[in-house]
């Protein structure tokens, strides 16, 4: 009798850590949803008070800012609940983020020596984000959620057609419902997959 | 209370590891090295274990390349579900049998 229990209850928890191993939490888009905006809104907020050649500068921090939360969470979540269900797709995702980093801290780079325009720096950044998230979506979660966040490229085209600063400012606050709002309940189907019981 | 037949029991379910490998496929497909890290098993193990899922038909094996990189993913097939199902069910209402019994 005892033994039966003990079946059930095993078989129970390798079910639930299975099946928590692939759930994917969308808090690398809120991160991306949350530093954008704030630092378009420091940017206009500096280009206002007579400082623009602080803006550059702004982004870089932000971006660094922003990858070193992403990759924390990364970890602290692969600490917690082990690699993603495919060893190979998530190595592919980690290069992708760490190409992603790379690529925007390049461009902003670019940005500062003057040798990329801002609208041509805010293109190459959202083409990477939307690259990163699809290869993400593709290679962790076929969630059609995780397909949205790479809108962010369709907004960037727009700015690059347009390149006026309204253009800039509707590109960085486009990250909120592209990136913020389908990451946040990305994050919150996670959290009731990870507390739920089967 | 009926008498709890132990033949109704697949024998395939014996092992722990391959318990553990077909409850952890019941959620969809998995690669070697998460069943490896999910069973704690070796990988000498593991793979015995499979093999012998694999022959009795219960799970499917997909073999490709990433790069370089060989990839084998494991997959529950129809009768691996039904075996399981049924194997739980029988715990289930054997266990259910002797709560009654008690009370």
């Amino acid at each position: 009798m005892e033994h039966v229990h003990q079946d059930l209850e095993f078989i129970r928890s390798v079910m639930e850590n299975a099946r928590k191993r692939r759930v994917v939490d969308g808090i690398h888009s809120m991160i991306w949803g949350t530093v954008v905006p704030i630092c378009t809104a420091l940017s206009f907020w500096l280009a206002e008070v007579q400082h623009p050649q602080f803006i550059s500068l702004l982004w870089v921090l932000g971006m660094i800012f922003g990858a070193l939360c992403s990759f924390s969470a990364g970890y602290i979540r692969t600490r917690r609940w082990g690699s993603l269900p495919s060893g190979a797709g998530s190595q592919i995702y980690y290069s992708a983020w760490i190409a992603f980093g790379i690529g925007v801290v390049g461009t902003m780079v670019a940005g500062m020596l003057g040798l990329l325009e801002i609208p041509e720096s805010l293109f190459m950044l959202a083409m990477l984000l939307a690259v990163t998230n699809t290869v993400d979506a593709s290679f962790c979660s076929m969630n059609w959620l995780y397909f949205i966040t790479a809108g962010w490229f369709v907004v960037a085209f727009f700015v690059l057609l347009l390149p006026m600063p309204h253009a800039a400012m509707f590109f960085g606050f486009s990250t909120i419902p592209l990136q913020w709002l389908p990451g946040w309940i990305l994050t919150r189907i996670y959290r009731r997959e990870i507390h739920g019981e089967i | 209370m009926e008498k709890f037949d132990y033949r109704q029991i697949n024998s395939i379910f014996h092992s722990r590891i391959r318990l553990a490998v077909v409850s952890a496929l019941v959620s969809g497909q998995l690669d070697f090295q998460a069943l490896r890290k999910l069973t704690g098993a070796t990988e000498g193990n593991l793979s015995t274990h499979l093999r012998k899922l694999e022959e009795a038909g219960f799970i499917t094996v997909k073999k490709e390349f990433l790069g370089r990189r060989p990839r084998t993913s494991y997959g529950l097939t129809e009768s691996g579900f039904t075996g399981f199902q049924s194997y739980v069910e029988t715990l289930a209402l054997f266990l259910d049998a002797g709560k009654k019994e008690n009370t």
